[in-house]
């Protein structure tokens, strides 16, 4: 049986409420429970591979975790520009041993997003190095812009992570036992019934808590805004930035100057540090190297750095396409 | 929000009206909350076709590691983990030495995101980067998203190599 909209079934003074009615309420508390199980926990929290367990902004040993419970709660630097962040077990089931390297069931995303971005180009990798690890390397080009060369310094520098997994396994969550009303039975005989209406509408609520009112995602583990962004006009000389007709999220896109970019977000975040963002670059040559990094500077703008690098020639701020995922507390 | 919390009701209590609609109208709002950014029925994307799975264009449609694989006679393939929500992609074949092709049927809003992800041996992520660039035309089968890996302090200049990578995707729904 399938959700049936009630609207055209509202009651008005004096109009008898009979089994039926009662029942397809009850039934449609079940359809929606349905829904709710798929992808989320009990509590609400999304349950999904697609939807990042850890993920947050880390400024030395410190870290600004949207949701420390499944890790990055500890967060150490055994060496200059290296960084290792703590998962809780069973984040990253599944890794082939890793001494062999190369096979494992997570995915990551990462970007430096230090003020020293500004100035030059970073690079980020990240290493799987247990079931209960990672690391992430961060790499400064310390050659000047415009001037042949391709040297890389070890630093320690902000930067952002998410780390996806599978989704944990959970017993389902059944609704109270569906008992149906029948004809004759009259709710001062077995109120239980409808306690149990009302019981299962307050548990459905604590566990859509990830949801606006108009069923938009609200967690700092879903994106708020991204899409991606191009120079204009297109064949240049590039003047401004214009981002796809089909960005969501975004209030305005401005070009301060060559690879410089700035965008601003319709909604807020409650501080830069629970904000963080992940640029990628798009090919312009298939020869080149687009390094984006992208760093929130207000509470709801965010400045992006393009740099372009081709084997033989000189690393260089340029324009260039590039996509941006953006995560956050929002306040609204 | 216009959630309300229905009375509990006791032997005898007479339910009125009101409870009554409450109740029609809190299921009615959550159904529309849900519905809104979920699958209600199923879809013809394979993989996409459950019930109550998520139907946002913030919600990535796949992600997935590659990872380069060499065959006895020393040629390269592409192996990975199975795209979850695989109805963005088939099976990705290496195309040159660190460029991979990954199919995309729907580039509606497509966003793809790739990163560097190396296991074991402690340093051994340092200096790899990828980029993408989208939808190479493929006849009919749709459309191509290209990702190159690079070494970049490997040597003078950066230079394509194999590694292994996450990707995320994300498209309209």
């Amino acid at each position: 049986m399938a959700f049936l909209p009630m609207s055209t079934l509202i009651k008005t003074r004096g109009s008898p409420i009979g089994y039926a009615s009662l029942n397809q309420i009850r039934q449609n508390v079940l359809e929606v429970e349905q829904l709710r199980i798929v992808e989320h926990l009990a509590n609400g929290k999304h349950n999904a591979r697609e939807t990042p367990w850890v993920i947050g902004h880390i400024n030395g040993t410190t870290g600004y975790m949207f949701d420390t419970a499944y890790g990055g709660g500890t967060i150490t630097q055994p060496a200059t520009g290296t960084t290792a962040i703590s998962m809780v077990s069973g984040v990253v089931p599944s890794v082939l041993t890793p001494s062999a390297g190369l096979q494992w069931d997570g995915q990551v995303l990462a970007n430096v997003s230090d003020a020293d971005v500004a100035n030059t180009p970073h690079l980020i990798g990240v290493e799987v190095v247990s079931t209960t690890s990672i690391r992430t390397y961060v790499k400064r080009f310390t050659g000047a812009l415009g001037v042949a060369g391709n040297t890389w310094a070890d630093v320690d520098r902000e930067h952002d992570v998410a780390f996806f997994g599978p989704a944990v396994d959970e017993s389902p969550v059944s609704p109270e036992t569906f008992n149906r009303f029948s004809a004759g039975q009259y709710l001062f005989d077995e109120p239980e019934y409808w306690q149990a209406i009302a019981r299962d509408q307050h548990a459905l609520k604590s566990r859509i808590v990830e949801h606006r009112d108009d069923g938009s995602h609200w967690t700092p583990r879903v994106p708020f805004a991204q899409g991606w962004f191009y120079p204009t006009p297109l064949g240049g000389p590039y003047t401004g930035y214009s981002a796809s007709s089909d960005a969501q999220g975004i209030a305005s896109v401005v070009r301060n100057s060559t690879g410089v970019v700035t965008i601003t977000t319709t909604r807020s975040v409650s501080s830069v540090n629970f904000a963080v963002c992940f640029p990628q670059g798009i090919q312009g040559a298939s020869t080149e190297v687009i390094i984006v990094n992208g760093r929130c500077v207000g509470t709801n703008t965010f400045m992006f750095y393009v740099y372009v690098g081709e084997p033989g020639k000189a690393w260089k701020r340029d324009d260039r396409t590039f996509s941006v995922s953006i995560f956050g507390s929002t306040t609204t | 929000m216009s959630y309300s919390r229905i009375p509990l009701v006791c032997q005898d209590f007479q339910l009125g009206y009101r409870t009554v609609n409450q109740a029609i109208e809190n299921n009615n709002l959550m159904w529309s909350q849900m519905i809104a950014k979920h699958l209600t029925s199923v879809r013809s994307f394979p993989g996409d076709s459950i019930v109550g799975r998520h139907n946002d264009y913030f919600v990535p449609r796949s992600v997935a590691c590659w990872f380069p694989q060499q065959n006895i006679d020393g040629s390269w393939f592409c192996g990975g983990t199975a795209p979850f929500a695989g109805a963005s992609f088939g099976v990705p074949t290496l195309r040159d030495v660190g460029r991979w092709r990954v199919p995309v049927y729907d580039v509606s809003g497509v966003l793809v995101t790739a990163q560097p992800v190396l296991g074991g041996g402690i340093g051994s992520a340092i200096g790899r980067h990828a980029d993408v660039s989208y939808f190479q035309p493929s006849g009919t089968a749709g459309f191509f998203a290209d990702v190159t890996t690079w070494d970049i302090t490997s040597g003078a200049n950066p230079a394509t190599a194999h590694m292994p990578f996450s990707l995320v995707l994300w498209a309209n729904r």
